[in-house]
């Protein structure tokens, strides 16, 4: 707006009326022109009736719908979590206990007992798969399954290892 | 009186794992964003369902509040996005059950405990309103709806609606005009 005499356009004046536009030429012909202050009054007219068709909606209070939902989310991905923590403590400690176990009684004198408890561990590994497998069908199809088949993998690879090392003693 | 908590500070507050801030935002927050997806579907239920996806999906990927995030804005956003999700769907669907409209569940409802003439005038005025609203296209009712009982920033429009700038002023203008058009008994 260069010119205060000149009539701003309707989109102007919108733009003004919503404090979009910040120009004192323009806001000095707004308030002394009937014809813009016309068009200023049907837009007031209108955002009036807008508002008041908004206050009379519905309300509605969805907290009761929304917070079971989220808690029950959060339920749902711990529970995985906690089965990966299991996993991978067993893991652990299976594959330690495997390894320091055979690795002691690989240097004693007594093979019948080293058979035993190789044996005895190999069992504990067909139990642990066995488990490890009850786990994997109680996990949600959709949780990221690698950390666990990871594990897994490692541990069986560990114990090809160590069953390899201790028939070559 | 004790200060309310600004969106941030309540963003911070469900990071480090306090729940109940959450149901400050939702409370805050639900009437708006259930009003802009009723403006939009035009059907309660549908209306209750975009907006519990909304605060759903905002739980999910909710920003820690750090940035000085506008909240209020991006739930709107989530809003419109879940409301038009429902419409589309709505739209595909090949036999589209006729639900109950909201002027019959709103305006009907209130009209029964309606005493005066003035109110009853009032009544008949919102109704005409609605139903010019009606005849717009959804992202213009949106468009109005966040300027002009939202008070949202032209900027802020932009960011919801992923519109240009300069695009937001020219239609609210035209949304504006088609709503004259209609409204002209009631304006004169």
């Amino acid at each position: 707006m260069t010119n205060s005499n000149k009539c701003p356009s309707p989109q102007q004046i919108q733009a003004w009326l919503d404090c979009e536009l910040k120009q004192p030429l323009l806001q000095s012909h707004i308030s002394t022109c009937p014809t813009c202050l016309e068009h200023v009054s049907l837009m007031e007219k209108e955002n009036k009736l807008l508002c008041d068709l908004l206050d009379n909606l519905p309300q509605i209070d969805i907290t009761h719908l929304i917070m079971p939902r989220l808690l029950k989310e959060r339920a749902e991905h711990l529970q995985p979590s906690l089965i990966y923590l299991l996993i991978s403590c067993l893991g652990i400690s299976l594959s330690v206990m495997h390894y320091f176990v055979s690795s002691y009684l690989a240097n004693s004198y007594l093979p019948l007992l080293l058979l035993r408890v190789l044996s005895f561990v190999d069992k504990l590994s067909f139990i642990f798969n066995s488990f490890l497998n009850f786990l994997l069908q109680h996990l949600k199809p959709e949780e990221n399954l690698l950390p666990a088949l990871l594990i897994i993998l490692s541990v069986i690879f560990f114990n090809i290892m160590q069953t390899r090392r201790s028939s070559h003693v | 009186m004790e200060a309310q908590p600004t969106d941030n500070d309540l963003l911070k507050q469900v990071h480090l794992g306090q729940k109940e801030a959450f149901v400050v935002l939702i409370q805050r927050y639900q009437q708006q964003a259930y009003k802009l997806a009723l403006v939009i579907l035009q059907n309660t239920a549908d209306a209750e369902d975009a907006v519990s996806e909304a605060f759903y999906k905002a739980f999910k990927a909710l920003p820690n509040g750090e940035n000085n995030t506008n909240f209020k804005s991006w739930l709107l956003k989530i809003t419109y996005h879940c409301a038009l999700d429902i419409l589309r769907k709505r739209k595909s669907q090949t036999k589209m059950i006729e639900k109950t409209m909201i002027e019959k569940t709103t305006f009907n409802s209130t009209l029964s405990s309606i005493d005066s003439l003035e109110d009853i005038l009032k009544q008949e005025t919102r109704q005409e309103v609605w139903t010019a609203l009606k005849k717009l296209a959804p992202d213009e009712r949106t468009a109005l709806i966040l300027k002009y009982y939202q008070e949202t920033s032209y900027e802020e429009i932009a960011v919801i609606m992923n519109w240009p700038i300069g695009t937001v002023a020219s239609r609210l203008y035209r949304a504006r005009e088609k709503l004259r058009n209609s409204l002209k008994e009631v304006l004169t």
